[in-house]
């Protein structure tokens, strides 16, 4: 196997080899190497085949623009699909795999739409597979086979992710020199800073720079400022961490990948972290992207960017290449030629756009040898799955058309340089619109709409010297916005000064072939998009840049067109006659790059860590018990109490009818609980609730119906007068917040006046209801100090005293429409009172139950449950509830009841429903109907709200809300079900068990 | 199972132990604590000196967002008209008598909610990094330091926040029903610094 490692030092450990795997083969790297890197350094380019017409493909860059090196990592349940080669850190053992290629990589089957590229246009799959329209389903799943990227892992994520708030007041993004400067001003004027780098190490171009900073190799300057840096206390560093998306209020997300670097073995802890950070000031010193040119067959493996091709020398010492030719319209491929030079590797020749391109670098390596050929241009390169040659032409005066004959260049690697492009992804993220500089060929960040300024490369500088001094410049500019000032001590480095001549720009290589005439001149590899298909939307009518990205795929993908939308949008602009400022962008939205949806997921997905479970003082006494549980709100309230062999139905029956016959106790403690006091609570219950309170005894309980300003029930319960000016009010469970909200908005925004505080003690009471004819001698058992004679303590009252020597308060208020207790005491003491009615109610076989023997308890009385048998929509009068609702006072909804609409004839109302047959149990949500038969859409007349088979009544029952119901009593009405089975129902009242209501009051 | 005396914490099913093992953090219950809800008008001076008479506290002077340690009271201000007052075991309910005795005719409202909520005091080097991993403020001793107390959110549960030494010491207050949930939350975000 070909070894291209060369002699020179790189940033590699040679010490620490490893061992990696790629389609299939053995391969060896080194510690420091990425995986491109190492492939490029085992002499493999040919890595990929491309999406649509799978072409063979090679490693173009070095970073995250990568478009064609995409690969599959790992397998199983670690498989990270369309990793980027060169953002991976090499490690021992990896395997990875090229994307998008069957039966392999050396033979693509699919090349062959290769040869019918050019009857594969954009739009192809739209224009070709839409009719017959009801087959696009089959062939969808044949083009997406045969097209994408990688597969997705289809086992769980095994992985944990971690995820943290950050603040400070400088966030720097990019550790390059402009960075590292920045980092340094602020953080020697003591503000709080965050240096965030997508790399491993920190120093960005300077990694790989020949340039010298103070004297010394800018390496060392780097290492330098980094101890420097991470001696400070306020100063956070942040390495292998990319910012991927710049969000509103200076609020910016990172992720940082903690394990991805290491053997899968020695991987422990969380694998990535979402840092959400608010920054006061950001810079962003994101550094330029290197722009490809666009010319025929520019696509093959060995054609590379050449600031790809010179970090590959230079930091991972790899020959990329042994017979190089360089293609450029600006001076930076002449840094490229003389790292190559002196890295012993043979440049035969640079072709420039440029009319004698001279500067100082162009003479040295003339004198090297090396041939400059001006004002030419590359036409097309030899060689399918490795470049073999170049061809070359001159250019015309006026540089739009080629002339005279081709010169072909036998060579084994092509470095181009089309000019860069700022990183200006994050300042568009941020608000700030982008603008065309001609000059530099490039857009430049806008003006600044948040709290953020560039520096360095991403801000169009592209010189070391005036980098370091405009991050020094927003580093100090920054921290002083937050109230540090300037450190006078901090001195900018010396570095040479390089004169750059200015770069021509050259969008559309010129040809010798009419444009979609010859081979293709790829402009976005990732998406197989070429000039000829932009040219083509352009004219077919697509005069918008994002209408054209959409319509070409232009710019999607991982790199989300880093390396082809510039060139793209110039070519759109010469299509349209228009210029580049006037075309415009795409717009620039999260991610920068790809995110793992773990990484935004982040920890807490499972189990009890998802949502909040709240649970009650008696909870473990529950799950002692057997009991399922049910979610209301974030509650888990016991559902039911299955004993062995018992189905629901069968454990429902039995809590039920132990509840009516002897005794049962439920868990009450999620209802909500507020006090309200001060010398105007009776009146601000009279505006909240619909009925009359201020009349009410002390230590009397009255049910109540809240409406909203619709006059529809938002809430109900009971509320007791404590004292003179004290009540105890009772929400529903998911009530409490909102109604709690609720009250206090009325009070701080409309009453002021009124007098009145609010307390929530939801969490601070325990209850536990007891019910059914035995609860007094259960409750009367455990509860001292407290006259339980029936005329003594009457049902609707409360009462003061004692359980197991605490506190505690009775109150004799019933759900179910039986003599029922429900016994508070402070919640610590909640399992102590609950095991001691459990003990007490032992002789009459005390029955605990759930919250589903609770709702055919009180459907059994007819009680509604906000929420269940309302929705919204529903008034107490609708509930045929109009005994709660005052005549002669006013509160919140009342005038809304009197709406046109809230008295008309036919609105739903609230009945029983009895099934023909007693065992069928209606399905709650069931539509009802009047004629089954009737031509279809058949009018629905209502729905079915509370439906349950009730054992004490031995038939099932059920509460609807119907069309005019209260007048419909004694009619048949039906109910379809989804398998096509109609069951019929009498419309009753919804009271179906002790209408008199007797037994609560025994 | 329960203590009969104070019954049980809401944090009773949440193993300690497994805290020893991490590192920087010392997690510890605060249990069994007095809790009173107090409101009333700081425009109110009769309502402002029956506190100060009974618990050594001007209200007045007690900033938004901060707490005060008064004798064996700590008051925190919760709002412009409602403060949590905390005692040790035991003593809730005659502070609780002693309050509604100085603030008889008083438009106010003291309230005890020990068993609605309890304390859970978070320390060590590694304290702020474990909570800054479910809050959202800035927990940096030049924005939040020793005496400050917020109303924030943990994860996906309300609490108070407060620093007891900037920095290093915090102490959250977090209610009875969400306490359990917290307990796991912080067990399971801890295990990095395990």
């Amino acid at each position: 196997m070909k070894n291209n490692r060369l002699q020179g030092e790189g940033r590699i450990n040679r010490n620490r080899p490893l061992n990696f795997i790629f389609n299939g083969k053995s391969y060896q790297g080194f510690e420091g190497d990425t995986l491109a890197s190492a492939l490029l350094a085992n002499d493999v380019h040919l890595v990929a085949r491309s999406w649509k017409y799978h072409r063979p493909r090679g490693i173009l860059g070095s970073g995250a623009e990568e478009p064609n090196a995409i690969v599959q990592l790992e397998k199983g349940r670690l498989t990270v699909p369309n990793a980027r080669a060169t953002q991976v850190e090499l490690y021992e053992g990896l395997q990875a795999s090229s994307v998008n290629c069957w039966p392999g990589l050396e033979f693509d089957f699919l090349s062959i739409n290769s040869l019918f590229s050019r009857l594969m246009p954009s739009g192809f799959y739209y224009k070709t597979f839409m009719w017959p329209k009801k087959l696009w389903m089959s062939y969808e799943h044949v083009i997406r086979k045969a097209s994408g990227l990688g597969v997705s892992p289809e086992l769980p994520d095994p992985d944990r992710y971690e995820k943290t708030y950050a603040h400070c007041d400088v966030l720097i993004i990019g550790a390059g020199p402009a960075g590292l400067m920045a980092a340094l001003a602020a953080g020697k004027m003591s503000a709080r800073v965050m240096l965030v780098d997508e790399q491993s190490e920190f120093g960005g171009s300077m990694l790989h720079s020949n340039e010298t900073i103070n004297g010394q190799p800018a390496q060392d300057w780097v290492s330098d400022t980094c101890e420097e840096l991470a001696s400070m206390q306020e100063v956070k560093l942040l390495p292998r961490s990319s910012a991927f998306g710049y969000h509103d209020y200076n609020f910016v997300t990172i992720n940082e990948r903690l394990t991805d670097h290491l053997p899968t073995g020695q991987k422990t802890g969380g694998r990535e972290r979402l840092w959400k950070v608010r920054a006061k000031q950001v810079v962003l010193a994101t550094g330029a992207l290197e722009r490809p040119l666009v010319f025929a067959n520019n696509d093959r493996p060995g054609v590379m960017l050449s600031s790809a091709v010179m970090q590959y020398v230079n930091r991972y010492a790899v020959a990329v290449g042994q017979e190089i030719v360089i293609f450029t319209n600006n001076d930076s491929a002449y840094e490229t030629a003389m790292t190559l030079l002196e890295a012993g590797l043979k440049v035969i020749a640079i072709i420039d756009n440029r009319i004698n391109p001279g500067s100082s670098m162009a003479d040295q390596l003339r004198s090297e040898g090396v041939k400059i050929i001006d004002q030419s241009v590359v036409v097309d390169v030899k060689g399918s799955k490795r470049i073999n040659a170049v061809q070359v032409m001159s250019l015309q005066p006026g540089g739009d058309k080629v002339t005279g004959s081709v010169q072909t260049i036998a060579c084994d690697l092509l470095a181009m340089s089309g000019g860069w492009s700022p990183v200006i992804h994050l300042s568009s993220q941020s608000g700030a619109k982008a603008c065309w500089d001609d000059e530099k060929a490039c857009f430049l960040p806008g003006v600044p709409i948040q709290h953020e300024r560039s520096a360095g490369a991403s801000n169009g500088c592209f010189d070391l010297k005036n980098c370091l001094s405009e991050g020094m410049l927003a580093g100090n500019e920054a921290a002083q916005q937050c109230g540090f000032e300037v450190d006078a001590s901090i001195q900018l480095p010396v570095v040479n000064e390089v004169i750059f001549n200015r770069i021509k720009p050259l969008w559309l290589v010129p040809s010798m072939f009419k444009a979609g005439r010859g081979p293709k001149q790829f402009v976005d590899m990732q998406n197989d998009v070429a000039a000829s298909d932009i040219m083509l939307a352009a004219r077919e009518g697509y005069h918008s840049v994002e209408h054209v990205k959409r319509y070409t795929a232009l710019g999607f993908g991982t790199d989300q067109g880093k390396i082809g939308n510039i060139n793209g949008m110039a070519i759109l602009a010469q299509s349209l006659q228009q210029n580049i400022s006037e075309t415009g962008t795409t717009t620039f939205r999260p991610n920068y790059t790809p995110v793992t949806i773990g990484s935004i997921a982040g920890m807490n997905l499972g189990g009890e860590l998802f949502e909040p479970v709240r649970k009650t003082a008696m909870h473990g006494w529950h799950k002692q018990e057997g009991a399922e549980f049910e979610n209301v709100g974030q509650w888990k309230r016991p559902w039911y109490y299955p004993r062995a062999g018992e189905s629901m139905l069968d454990a429902v029956n039995r809590e039920c009818l132990a509840t009516r016959n002897s005794v049962g106790i439920i868990d009450a403690s999620t209802l909500g609980k507020i006090i309200i006091e001060g010398k105007d609570s009776g009146e601000f219950l009279n505006r909240l609730y619909t009925n009359a309170w201020k009349k009410l005894d002390i230590n009397k309980a009255r049910y109540g119906f809240m409406l909203g300003e619709d006059g529809m029930v938002m809430d109900d319960g009971v509320t007791i007068r404590l004292e003179e000016n004290k009540y105890f009010m009772h929400t529903t469970t998911g009530g409490a917040a909102p109604v709690f909200s609720w009250m206090e908005r009325w009070l701080q925004t409309e009453w002021p006046e009124l007098e009145v505080f609010l307390t929530s003690v939801t969490d601070h009471w325990a209850t536990a209801a007891v019910v059914g004819p035995n609860s007094r001698k259960v409750v009367s058992a455990v509860c001292e100090g407290i006259d339980f004679d029936a005329q003594a303590f009457p049902f609707m009252s409360s009462r003061e005293g004692l359980v197991n020597g605490i506190e505690a308060r009775i109150n004799r208020i019933s759900f179910s429409g039986e003599l029922a207790y429900e016994v508070n005491v402070p919640a610590n003491y909640g399992l102590q009172m609950w095991e001691s009615l459990m003990a007490a109610g032992e002789q009459y076989d005390i029955t605990p139950y759930g919250t589903e023997s609770m709702h055919v308890l009180r459907a059994e009385k007819g009680y509604v449950i906000v929420g269940q048998d309302t929705d919204g929509s529903v008034t107490p009068v609708d509930l045929g509830m109009d005994w709660v609702v005052s005549k002669v006072k006013d509160f919140i909804g009342r005038r809304s009841l009197y709406r046109e609409d809230c008295v008309r004839e036919g609105r739903k109302q609230l009945v029983g429903l009895l099934t023909l047959n007693g065992s069928d149990v209606l399905p709650e949500g069931g539509q009802i109907v009047e004629d089954p038969n009737a031509s279809i859409p058949i009018p629905m007349i209502g729905h079915v709200t509370s439906s349950y088979y009730s054992a004490n009544l031995g038939y099932s029952i059920a509460m609807a809300l119907v069309k005019g119901g209260l007048s419909r009593m004694g009619e048949t009405v039906h109910i379809p079900l989804a398998d096509g089975k109609v069951i019929a129902a009498k419309i009753s009242s919804s009271i179906f068990y002790d209408a008199d209501g007797e037994k609560q009051n025994v | 199972m329960s203590d009969l005396q104070n019954g049980e914490s809401p944090l009773v099913q949440i193993d300690f132990n497994q805290f020893e093992k991490v590192k920087g953090i010392k997690l510890t219950e605060l249990k069994f604590q007095g809790h009173l809800n107090l409101r009333g008008r700081l425009n109110d001076k009769a309502f402002c000196k029956a506190i100060s008479d009974a618990i050594g506290v001007e209200l007045t002077s007690l900033k938004a967002n901060t707490f005060i340690l008064s004798e064996d009271f700590k008051v925190y201000w919760l709002g412009p008209d409602e403060w949590l007052i905390v005692t040790p075991p035991d003593q809730q309910l005659e502070l609780k008598n002693t309050l509604q005795q100085a603030l008889q005719g008083i438009f106010s409202s003291v309230t005890d909610v020990s068993s609605g909520q309890t304390i859970i005091s978070i320390s060590g080097f590694n304290a702020r990094s474990l909570i800054e991993k479910g809050c959202t403020i800035d927990l940096h001793p030049r924005q939040f330091k020793k005496g400050d107390c917020a109303q924030t959110h943990l994860s996906k549960a309300t609490v108070l926040l407060s620093v007891v030494k900037s920095s290093e010491a915090f102490e959250i207050i977090i209610r009875r029903s969400f306490a359990d949930y917290l307990g796991l939350w912080l067990l399971d975000s801890s295990s990095e610094f395990v």
